[in-house]
């Protein structure tokens, strides 16, 4: 771990981090965050996204009563997170801190529709901070998502021959082989577990969730989506209607909240959804899968299916037969 | 169990996403949206799905909608089993609430 002074800057997704303290406090950064630190130059010419996130010794007392949205207790670190409706801000509260004072409290301000958010953090009484600490990392980065257009998800990404794949799948359905393939092939990785993935006025990008000190920034445009599956052969279809939802929506990583940002987010796949297309990659674990992908072809025969043969839904039966009983909602 | 005259409510807070001339019903129990429990019905599945939680059961919607658009009530029943079967996971029998 290195010791930093009480102020860095890192670039995340594009989205500028601007980390300080108060005097007396010392902040430490895990290495796997390293690769991300912005250097003087860099900071003054970056522009865009901001996000400051502040350690002091006190917190301002609340203005209005929270409302309590999720509580998970059993696990260490415990957390419970309170919505502020009127302030516009969530409180996520380290309910250790009642107990011991080597904990810390984390209030993160949102201001709906301004790209310029606060998080304050409660120093513990110790004053030896590590910034960014997980899972509170992730937890910090989901709520912050609320103001960009930002997206978590468990999966690996890479970048070959100018078309850059998210791949997505159940645990061991080959999201680290195909990676790794990938990578034989001199791919240009992005990451192998967990991806942001943000939508801006030039499409949608992927970049790497900092999880190892391998880790490094890099934005990739994402071109292609792929649910992985093994198969005795090298295979894709191309996925339509809401069957793609189903296949997406469960590697999303999210925490408790409320309805309005849930819908959001939808908002979010649905539009990437429409925007890259989305294939159930059936694949065999040799280079020839990769051949696949940048070919379409697998042992010099195509079997790519045009997107015109739809999936079944789940309900086609009933579609097929009452489609005219359509009332507007 | 008769299901056709069973009355329903939602078994938690169920949200419901349109994309593409469906709708996805997406429970989510203590704020926390359950993205492994989607559930995608077409329009008339969705309205289905709205009337069956206000209180009607899938005897009085069939007898309506068969009245209305004039279509065969045994078989518009069949639909609505197929349907009833579909949502189990995130209706609850109004008798519960007692229990």
């Amino acid at each position: 771990m290195s010791l930093i002074n009480n102020e860095i800057h890192l670039s995340i997704a594009d989205i500028h981090f601007a980390i300080s303290a108060e005097k007396g406090i010392n902040l430490r950064l895990a290495q796997r965050y390293l690769a991300f630190i912005l250097n003087m130059q860099e900071k003054n010419n970056l522009h865009g996204d901001m996000v400051r996130i502040r350690f002091c010794h006190d917190l301002p007392d609340p203005i209005t009563s929270p409302v309590k949205i999720w509580e998970v207790t059993g696990d260490s670190p415990t957390w419970k997170v309170f919505d502020y409706h009127d302030e516009s801000r969530i409180f996520l509260y380290n309910i250790n801190d009642e107990e011991n004072s080597d904990e810390e409290t984390i209030i993160i301000s949102l201001k709906p529709g301004k790209l310029d958010q606060e998080i304050l953090i409660k120093a513990p009484a110790s004053g030896n901070v590590e910034v960014l600490k997980y899972p509170m990392d992730i937890i910090m980065l989901y709520y912050v998502s609320l103001n960009f257009s930002l997206l978590i998800i468990h999966a690996s990404g890479f970048l070959l021959r100018d078309c850059g794949h998210v791949c997505i799948g159940k645990s061991g359905a080959g999201k680290s082989t195909l990676y790794n393939l990938a990578a034989q092939a001199g791919g240009t990785m992005v990451q192998d577990d967990r991806l942001i993935l943000r939508q801006t006025g030039h499409g949608w990008f992927m970049y790497p969730l900092p999880l190892s000190k391998k880790d490094h920034p890099v934005r990739v445009r994402i071109c292609r989506m792929n649910a992985l599956f093994h198969g005795p052969r090298n295979l894709a279809i191309p996925l339509t209607g809401t069957v793609r939802l189903n296949q997406f929506l469960p590697h999303i990583v999210h925490f408790p909240n409320w309805r309005g940002h849930y819908l959001n987010q939808l908002n979010l796949v649905g539009d990437l959804l429409r925007t890259v297309r989305l294939f159930q990659f059936f694949f065999t674990p040799d280079l020839t899968s990769i051949h696949y992908l940048q070919n379409g072809k697998d042992s010099g025969k195509s079997h790519y299916i045009p997107p015109e043969k739809p999936l079944p839904s789940t309900i086609k039966g009933f579609r097929q037969k009452h489609d005219p009983f359509y009332l507007p909602r | 169990m008769d299901y056709l005259k069973q009355i329903f409510t939602s078994r938690e807070e169920v949200f419901s996403f349109p994309f593409e001339e469906e709708t996805l019903l997406i429970p989510a129990p203590d704020n926390m949206a359950d993205f492994d429990q989607l559930i995608a019905v077409n329009n008339a599945g969705f309205i289905f799905w709205k009337l069956l939680i206000e209180g009607k059961t899938a005897d009085e919607i069939c007898h309506y909608w068969s009245e209305k658009f004039n279509i065969d009530l045994l078989e518009l029943q069949d639909v609505a089993m197929e349907l009833i079967y579909i949502l189990l996971p995130i209706l609850k029998e109004k008798a519960d609430e007692f229990n």
